[in-house]
């Protein structure tokens, strides 16, 4: 298959998406190594996001894969919440511990419970995959709110330290996060989106696509932007950070 | 001859001479005279004071200590004495002499005082002789000037030695005593006693109880050297208490400096509980490391670094000297 086919298959977005959370989860990484196990968790979770949006760049026929990508992205956000909390809890306690190691077993052992929990029960129908794509990202969202208010509440604690800057470019990318899952929420919420057309065709349901069709255009080019968007702004915020504690 | 502070005494046969007063605890040493029967005197010599026991039969008849040109007897000599030998050192010295010598020292120390500085020029030399004799004078004259001193001792107005300065023994003939009597400036005291007989039924040591009397002393001296230790004890942790603060606000204001408010908050967090950890090397360690481990969140290594080994060097600099 040659890259235009490959790309026509994908779709050319989806496909510089992938590529730019490819990016960011390997400076995430490349940051989490050298860094405090308090960062650890938030480049995991950045991490996690590529695994999850892999997906795309070779969707397959296995409903499975999906609902796992699916999975594996929830777990990512949560992965990034608990971060920025127990970085909230240093700043107010100065308080250090831990090792780093337990922490990519806690999240190893989240996957691998979640992709089990799916192996054993019965393969998801299209409908079941779009259900656990709607939790994730509902969850998405509605942590990424809470993470934008521990960002503050962080800043608030490390104003005067020279890592503060770095997390006003984090809430700059979660604040573009927001808008990526927000608005493929949105969607799904209104069934807009790609799956429940074919699962409403497949099942004889007449839908009005042109009724509502600037609202789910918007939505659509936002969700397409604010996700390539988030990514540059990831890779960004984790590169501006590593300059600011060198 | 002895100088009890005022002038000097002669010299009997040595007991003892130059022993520790420290050496021989006051109530034991006293009482083995009493049990030796002693007639003569113990003088005891301090830096800046002096005390002379009179025994006769080993019965003390008189304790007088001169200090500061003053003179105490009695209980409060012993009291003073008791205390000079459990806090200062000092000599002893142990000299025997004859009953009627001991109550012509008597007379000197603490006798009645019939003549004082009379100017030799005005007195009337054989009158007053002659009324030695007819009171029949128990104790002693002491003709003196600025640099001499002689005395003539009396028993039942009887002249029964002769002592002056340079000499080291009782004579029997009184040339230099009248030698100093024309010396000009020349001046007289008499003085007057009870006789031995009478003296003998005074025993301070059986008046006082001085084993009570030493224990107390040494009490009062070990609470005293007690309160002094603790007191030192307590302004030297007052000063190191206010070291150490003095160095964690130094800390405090270098991580303020190096990574701002939440660096002087980690500072705080680890010394505020106890600074006491800066004095240990190990401890030291412990705290610079968590310094670091919690800096290098909010802050780049090299700052980081440059702050750890700035705190260090502080350390050093401040309290090895204490070390």
């Amino acid at each position: 298959m040659s890259l235009s086919d490959y790309l026509n298959t994908i779709g050319a977005l989806d496909a510089i998406r992938v590529a730019l959370w490819l990016v960011a989860a390997a400076i995430s990484v490349y940051f989490s190594v050298g860094s405090a196990r308090i960062w650890t968790s938030i480049s995991t979770g950045f991490l996690l996001v590529f695994v999850s949006e892999a997906y795309f760049a070779y969707p397959s026929a296995d409903p499975r894969i999906s609902a796992i990508h699916s999975v594996v992205g929830t777990i990512a956000i949560l992965a990034m919440t608990h971060g920025l909390q127990e970085y909230y809890v240093f700043s107010r306690t100065l308080d250090v511990g831990g090792q780093k190691r337990w922490v990519y077993l806690a999240v190893a052992a989240t996957v691998l419970a979640s992709i089990a929990f799916l192996l054993i029960n019965p393969t998801p129908s299209e409908a079941t995959v779009r259900n656990i794509r709607m939790v994730e990202n509902a969850t998405w969202v509605f942590l990424t709110v809470i993470n934008l208010d521990m960002v503050r509440k962080i800043y608030v604690q490390v104003r005067d330290t020279p890592v503060a800057r770095g997390f006003l470019a984090f809430s700059a990318t979660f604040a573009l996060i927001f808008l990526w899952r927000g608005s493929a929420l949105y969607l799904e919420v209104y069934g807009w989106d790609d799956a429940w057309e074919h699962i409403a065709s497949a099942a004889g349901m007449a839908l009005d696509p042109d009724r509502f069709s600037v609202r789910a255009a918007i939505a659509r080019a936002t969700q397409q932007g604010a996700g390539i968007l988030a990514s540059v702004a990831a890779s960004g915020s984790f590169l501006y950070v590593l300059r600011l504690l060198r | 001859m002895y100088n009890p502070g005022v002038f000097q005494l002669p010299k009997g046969a040595p007991v003892v001479t130059q022993l520790s007063a420290a050496a021989t605890p006051g109530p034991q040493f006293l009482s083995s005279l009493a049990r030796q029967a002693i007639t003569g005197y113990v003088a005891y010599a301090f830096a800046a004071s002096q005390a002379v026991l009179l025994y006769d039969g080993g019965r003390m008849i008189s304790a007088t200590l001169s200090r500061g040109g003053g003179r105490v007897s009695g209980l409060e000599a012993l009291t003073e004495l008791f205390r000079r030998i459990a806090t200062e050192p000092g000599t002893v010295d142990v000299y025997r002499l004859t009953p009627d010598l001991v109550m012509c020292l008597h007379a000197l120390l603490q006798g009645e005082v019939l003549h004082k500085d009379q100017d030799m020029r005005l007195v009337d030399a054989k009158g007053l002789l002659a009324k030695i004799k007819a009171d029949r004078l128990n104790g002693c004259l002491r003709i003196y000037t600025q640099e001499k001193n002689a005395l003539i001792f009396y028993r039942d107005g009887v002249g029964i030695g002769f002592f002056h300065d340079g000499s080291d023994r009782i004579e029997t003939q009184i040339n230099e005593s009248q030698r100093i009597a024309g010396l000009p400036g020349a001046k007289l005291d008499v003085f007057s006693t009870r006789p031995p007989e009478e003296l003998r039924s005074f025993d301070l040591l059986e008046m006082v109880n001085v084993e009570k009397l030493w224990d107390s002393t040494v009490r009062a001296h070990q609470a005293q050297l007690e309160k002094l230790h603790a007191d030192a004890a307590a302004s030297e942790q007052r000063n190191l208490e206010q070291k150490l603060k003095a160095v964690h606000e130094g800390l405090r204001a270098l991580a303020i400096e190096q990574i701002g408010k939440l660096g002087g908050a980690l500072v705080d967090k680890e010394l505020l509980e106890d600074r006491a950890i800066l004095l240990d090397a190990e401890k030291r360690t412990a705290f610079l490391g968590r310094i670091e481990a919690g800096a290098k969140l909010v802050a780049g290594m090299s700052k980081v670094k440059a702050l750890v080994a700035q705190m260090r060097e502080k350390i050093e600099a401040e309290l090895s000297p204490l070390s």
